[in-house]
């Protein structure tokens, strides 16, 4: 695959969009599209779907909070990637959360996708949730138990920063929200994903929680002890008032047996005084409050070069796929995040960067990891079938 | 909160989400997710049953859970051949993909592991190609948590045990309410049948029937003792396979081996006999080879009694599956079985009584006849008159829609309506000419004479009334008893009407006949002042529409 396999288009003009089409095409008769637009941009899905259809390519793709092209982040425009050959792709909206209807949800994904695995050895289950679906991290682990180590398991979040829900998913005809993009990219490698937070030493127990909320913590609501951590160790006082402005500043981390840190960020707080956090949180977790400062970029990048290295090369050269998570953005700050930018750019030297700003992602930290929901994080990966 | 708060945090955590597990493979499952989400190892594999230590350096295992592992999830159950240095040991993380090679393959290749022992019995091996990283001591912080995980085994294994053995009790339960529920639609079924079925032959095979399309069953049949020197079972009826099983087959009710089977028996002891098994029934064994090859494994055989107690026939059911007939099935089948005795013997009644009361009413009629026969020869000029009266009397009413019933007591009225004449002196019957008034006064006495002559015979019908009215006109003008409109009897109106009609169209010995015209005119002008005008209409209708003509008068 060219470098011209990802497409930066600044505006979403019908005339450019259908010439680089047509052009991609003439190369690759059986070729695919995965559209990744900004909010901004989802008056342009249509327009899309009109053009892809007109020249009978396949089209599917998502709406993310905003764009990354190279060490930018972008609020317009649209990334169009092409596919030399286009990936078994299905469309689940409306994922439903009772546990018996999940479960047979699950099922369902796994039996249409399983005929289409074939032999490989390297394929990708490449999955684009809506992030206002609620058990992700569920949905996961039922994938995992089933699938296993048949697939590496790379994916993020789509729809809006103010987790307002809309409609965030689409192929050629339909714009969904509530449910998953699921794509089997063969071959491929899978993806690197990496956070760099570190666990303070201060941990409390979340005593009582319900999917993605804290309800309790050390048995007294959420709320209060999350501000009487911030306070003891930060010296920031959080209120109901400026709860928006802080929160993503303090993301909770779940800490796990072996050290490592899962970060889910609150971005609700319920009027009883609980936490609505992206991502579930296992009842009885031990959680962390986490601050800005421990963030290392440095540790992170690395770690995501030496990752993708692993997958098969070093990332010069080559095109990545990157998923920059947008708390990750607010808690760093705008300008912290895009000198994170400038030095992945630097330290990875790609021939492109294409990425988006997510709003939680799917990974491991190396191949063959075991597969979990994470916030705040950076998933690289490779685009294209010469990349993999 | 140090570090060691944190890890017992940590642990609580797991040993909760362990502990809310009741069931086995869930348990394992859960396990190994927690442990592969807290040490970010891809797969893991569990072990439950690693035998004692024999000294060999290979182990053969049983795989009883794995996640993570494609390859090794579809193992599970199966025996592994395992190095003995990877199974035996305390809680070690290790790279040693030598050891690994049999959890290997194309797929997922292992150079790391981290081995966890779960009491004396059970492993627990999570498998990677690197060691993931970790500044915690993963080998000591887990046991508790393995120690937790083995008394979680426990319980779960004790938990399956228990619901098994509900799961086996429901199924009992729901079997027997299944055939319960199968016996009580053949009860049902086979009572709508006693109710529908009018004779003996249709009620027999409808019950077998019922007993294989509705019951279920594979073969109903039912066989009557035949009191024969061999005490023979005669099968009269059967439903569920072909005709010729129970032609080839032989039944007795006497004591003697084709006797000792279950219908046999039935019929003998006259209580219900049921073998469950065939197979392994020695009093069975004529019939077994025939039985199996048609796919019977248990009979049900339940005698007929008629009403002393007595043993006429057997109803016997076979079920495709051995053990098929439970106390409360058999009880509702009995019940089943009762009744269609009930059936028979009442059917059977029913026809003796029809028989009795057809004689009855046959002897009645042949009287009746005589005493027609007796007046016609006194007075030749009514010869016929009475039968031919009958007959018009019979269609008028048939076209009025009366039912066939009481036309026939009219007709059998009209046969003798006017036996009183018997009691007038025959020269005035035959006396051609006018009949002075003294002799007229003498004739209108036979309907009070013929009513005097019947009036003490029980008839279904009203027919000494009939012939006492016979005379009596709509208006009143009639007699003896001058009675008007509804006193008059509808058989009487119609008697009239016949007797009017016959008279007029016949010969008299004062007249000529007029002919059929002249007597329909009599009717139709008088037509609802001296005859039931509904009653003409009927009559004319008839010869208008050709349905009824007069035999040739005498």
């Amino acid at each position: 695959m060219s470098v011209a396999a990802m497409h930066y288009l600044p505006s979403i003009e019908e005339p450019v969009l259908e010439r680089q089409l047509a052009s991609w095409r003439s190369e690759q008769p059986q070729m695919g599209v995965l559209a990744l637009l900004p909010e901004a941009e989802g008056a342009a899905v249509p327009k899309l779907q009109e053009v892809c259809a007109r020249l009978n390519i396949p089209l599917v793709g998502a709406l993310f909070p905003a764009l990354v092209e190279s060490d930018t982040f972008r609020t317009q425009g649209a990334w169009i990637l092409r596919f030399d050959e286009m990936p078994y792709a299905n469309l689940y909206p409306d994922l439903p959360r009772e546990s018996d209807r999940l479960h047979a949800a699950v099922n369902g994904i796994v039996a249409d996708i399983t005929p289409n695995l074939g032999e490989r050895r390297e394929v990708t289950l490449f999955m684009l949730f809506d992030a206002m679906v609620p058990n992700i991290a569920t949905i996961l682990d039922q994938l995992y138990l089933r699938l296993a180590n048949r697939v590496h398991y790379m994916g993020a979040n789509a729809g809006s920063e103010s987790f307002t829900p809309m409609p965030c998913l689409f192929d050629g005809s339909r714009i969904v929200q509530g449910g998953v993009l699921v794509l089997l990219l063969q071959p491929h490698h899978g993806a690197v994903l990496e956070h760099g937070y570190g666990a303070p030493p201060q941990a409390l127990q979340a005593t009582s929680t319900d999917g993605n909320r804290i309800v309790q913590i050390d048995w007294r609501p959420a709320f209060e002890v999350y501000q009487e951590m911030a306070k003891a160790h930060y010296g920031v006082e959080i209120t109901r008032e400026n709860f928006y402005q802080y929160a993503v500043h303090f993301p909770v981390g779940i800490v796990r047996a072996n050290g490592m840190i899962l970060v889910r960020i609150p971005v609700q707080l319920e009027a009883d005084g609980s936490l609505f956090c992206v991502g579930e949180v296992p009842p009885n977790a031990l959680l962390t409050l986490l601050s800005a400062p421990t963030v290392d970029s440095v540790r992170t990048l690395n770690a995501l070069a030496h990752g993708l290295t692993v997958l098969g090369m070093p990332p010069r050269g080559r095109d990545v796929l990157l998923f920059y998570c947008a708390g990750r953005r607010l808690h760093l700050g705008i300008d912290a995040a895009q000198d994170e930018l400038r030095a992945l750019t630097q330290r990875f030297q790609a021939s492109g960067i294409a990425g988006v700003l997510s709003l939680g992602e799917i990974g491991g930290s190396t191949q063959w990891d075991y597969p979990l929901f994470h916030n705040a994080t950076l998933v690289a990966s490779y685009w294209g079938r010469s990349n993999v | 909160m140090n570090r060691e708060q944190q890890i017992l945090t940590v642990l609580y955590e797991m040993i909760l989400a362990i502990s809310g597990e009741v069931s086995l493979k869930p348990l394992l499952t859960k396990t190994l997710q927690q442990l592969l989400y807290h040490t970010s190892f891809p797969a893991g594999v569990v072990f439950l049953e690693v035998p004692p230590d024999s000294g060999a350096e290979v182990v053969s295992v049983r795989l009883d859970g794995a996640v993570g592992d494609f390859g090794l999830i579809e193992r599970v159950g199966n025996i592994l051949t395992l190095p003995r240095a990877l199974v035996r040991g305390d809680a070690e993380v290790c790279e040693a993909p030598d050891l690994l090679a049999p959890l290997s393959c194309a797929t997922a290749q292992y150079s790391t592991f981290f081995r966890l022992p779960v009491n004396h019995e059970g492993l627990i091996l999570l498998l990677g190609q690197n060691i993931p990283h970790t500044e915690l001591p993963l080998t000591r912080i887990f046991q508790p948590v393995m120690a937790n995980f083995a008394k979680a085994i426990e319980l779960c294994r004790h938990n399956d045990a228990y619901t098994s053995g509900l799961v086996v009790q429901r199924n009992q339960a729901l079997e027997g309410v299944r055939k319960v529920n199968r016996a009580l639609k053949t009860l049902s079924a086979g009572n709508e049948v006693l109710v529908r079925v009018a004779d003996e032959t249709s009620m027999l095979q409808e019950m077998c029937r019922v007993a294989v399309e509705v019951g279920g069953y594979r073969l109903a049949w039912v066989g009557f003792a035949q009191s024969d020197e061999q005490k023979s079972i005669l099968p009269v009826a059967q439903s569920g396979i072909e005709a010729d099983y129970l032609r080839q087959m032989h039944f007795s009710w006497g004591d003697n081996e084709l006797g000792r089977g279950p219908t046999g028996s039935a019929v003998r002891t006259r209580q219900p006999q049921v073998v469950q098994d065939i197979r392994d029934d020695r009093s069975y064994a004529p019939w077994r080879g025939a039985a199996l090859q048609s796919g019977f494994a248990a009979v049900l055989a339940l005698p007929l009694l008629d009403n002393e107690g007595n043993a006429f026939g057997a109803l016997t059911i076979d079920a495709a599956e051995a053990n098929a007939f439970d106390s409360e099935e058999m009880r509702l089948l009995s019940e089943l079985a009762n009744d269609l005795a009930f059936g028979i013997i009442n059917l059977r009644n029913r026809v003796e009584r029809r028989r009795s009361i057809e004689k009855l009413r046959k002897g009645l009629e042949d009287a009746l006849q005589a005493i027609a026969s007796t007046i016609e020869m006194r007075d030749p000029y009514t010869a016929g008159h009475q039968r031919r009266v009958a007959h018009l009397a019979d269609a008028i009413a048939a076209k009025l829609g009366l039912d066939p019933e009481r036309c026939h007591g009219l007709h059998l009225a009209g046969m003798v309506h006017d036996v009183g004449k018997i009691g007038l002196p025959a020269e005035i019957l035959s006396k051609p000419g006018k009949l002075l008034d003294i002799e007229f006064d003498l004739i209108k006495l036979h309907p009070s004479i013929g009513y005097e002559i019947l009036k003490d015979v029980e008839f279904p019908w009203p027919i000494a009334q009939m012939v006492l009215q016979h005379h009596e006109r709509l208006d009143g003008s009639g007699y003896p008893s001058g009675l008007k409109g509804d006193e008059i009897l509808l058989e009487t109106r119609i008697l009239t009407v016949a007797d009017v009609v016959e008279a007029t169209f016949s010969f008299r010995p004062y007249r000529p006949a007029l002919g059929i015209d002249t007597a329909l005119g009599e009717i139709s002008k008088h037509r609802g002042v001296l005859y039931d005008g509904e009653v003409v209409d009927a009559c004319l209708a008839l010869f208008e529409q050709k349905e009824f003509t007069f035999d040739q008068p005498k």
